[in-house]
C-alpha cells in the first residue's frame, strides 16, 4: 500500500512539473494569437502593468533567455532615465522629502528648471 | 490681544535670524554639446581643506552609476541620505540645469569651494569637472568646465 502510494505521489509530482511548463506555453501562445487577431502590436513596456501570476513569471522568464542572447542587459537601463527615484535603492527625488540637514540648503526643496 | 502680540513677537524673533543666516542662490550650469546620453551631476561643495562638506544637488536618479562620480563617491561611500530630496533627472548634451535655493551665508568668502562631478554612459568620467571657490566677488561669473559643463556660474 505504501510503495502505491510512494508511487502515486512521484508520478503526481512529475506530472505538475512538466505540465506547468507546458500550460505557460500554451498560454502564450493563445495569448499571442488573440493580440494578432485583434491586430494589436504590444508594447514589451505594458507587460508591467498587469498583474502578477505564474504565466507571467514563465513568460518572463523566456524574455529574459532571448535578452541575454541577442542583448547586453545594461541597454535597458539607458531607457527609464525619467524613471528617478522610483526604486527602493534609489535617493529620494526633490520635493518627495525635505533637502538633507547638512547645514548648506535652507528654506525646502530647491527649484530646478531645465532648459 | 496681549497673547497674540507675544506669538508674533516670538515668531519675528525665529524667522529674522533665519532670514540673516541664508540667501537665495542660483546655480547655472549649461552642458557641452558633447554628443552622450544626459549627463550626471554630482554638485558638492568642500572646506578649505579640502574635506568634503555636503551636497547640493544630484542630477541623475540611479544610484547604480554614482560610482562613477569617482569624487564625490569617494567622499560620501554613494550615502544616499546625502541627496535625498536634491535629486533629479541627468542632463541632456547642450541642455542648461538651473538650481534655485537658500544657501548658507557662512559659504561664502569663508574658503569653500564647489565642485562638480560628471560622467556620461559610455564616455570618459570627469571628476571635478568645475572647482570654483565661492565668494562674494565670484558670483555671476561663468567658469567653464573641463569635460562635459560648458558653462557654470552662481547668483545671488
Amino acid at each position: 500500500m505504501k510503495k502505491t502510494f510512494a508511487l502515486l505521489a512521484v508520478t503526481t509530482a512529475l506530472s505538475a512539473a512538466l505540465a506547468v511548463p507546458a500550460l505557460a506555453d500554451r498560454m502564450n501562445a493563445t495569448e499571442a494569437q488573440a493580440s494578432t487577431e485583434m491586430g494589436a502590436t504590444r508594447v514589451r513596456g505594458d507587460d508591467d502593468d498587469r498583474g502578477f501570476s505564474l504565466f507571467r513569471i514563465f513568460r518572463r522568464h523566456h524574455d529574459d533567455d532571448d535578452h541575454r542572447s541577442g542583448h547586453d542587459r545594461h541597454d535597458d537601463d539607458d531607457d527609464d532615465d525619467d524613471g528617478y527615484g522610483r526604486a527602493g535603492s534609489n535617493a529620494a527625488p526633490a520635493g518627495t522629502v525635505p533637502p538633507p540637514a547638512n547645514g548648506l540648503i535652507g528654506g525646502g526643496a530647491p527649484t530646478v528648471r531645465v532648459n | 490681544m496681549k497673547s497674540l502680540l507675544a506669538a508674533l513677537a516670538v515668531t519675528t524673533a525665529l524667522t529674522v535670524p533665519g532670514l540673516a543666516l541664508a540667501r537665495p542662490v542660483t546655480l547655472t550650469t549649461t552642458m557641452a554639446n558633447y554628443g552622450g546620453a544626459g549627463a550626471y551631476l554630482a554638485i558638492y561643495v568642500t572646506d578649505a581643506n579640502g574635506r568634503y562638506v555636503g551636497s547640493l544637488w544630484m542630477a541623475g536618479g540611479h544610484s547604480r552609476y554614482y560610482q562613477h562620480l569617482s569624487d564625490w563617491y569617494r567622499a560620501t561611500g554613494g550615502d544616499l541620505a546625502q541627496i535625498n530630496g536634491i535629486t533629479g533627472a541627468s542632463v541632456g548634451a547642450g541642455r542648461t540645469l538651473e538650481i534655485s535655493f537658500d544657501l548658507a551665508d557662512s559659504l561664502f568668502d569663508a574658503g569653500y569651494t564647489l565642485h562638480i562631478d560628471a560622467a556620461a554612459e559610455d564616455m570618459r568620467e570627469s571628476p571635478n569637472d568645475v572647482s570654483v571657490p565661492l565668494t562674494t566677488q565670484g558670483a555671476g561669473q561663468t567658469v567653464r568646465g573641463r569635460r562635459y559643463v560648458a558653462g557654470f556660474r552662481y547668483s545671488m
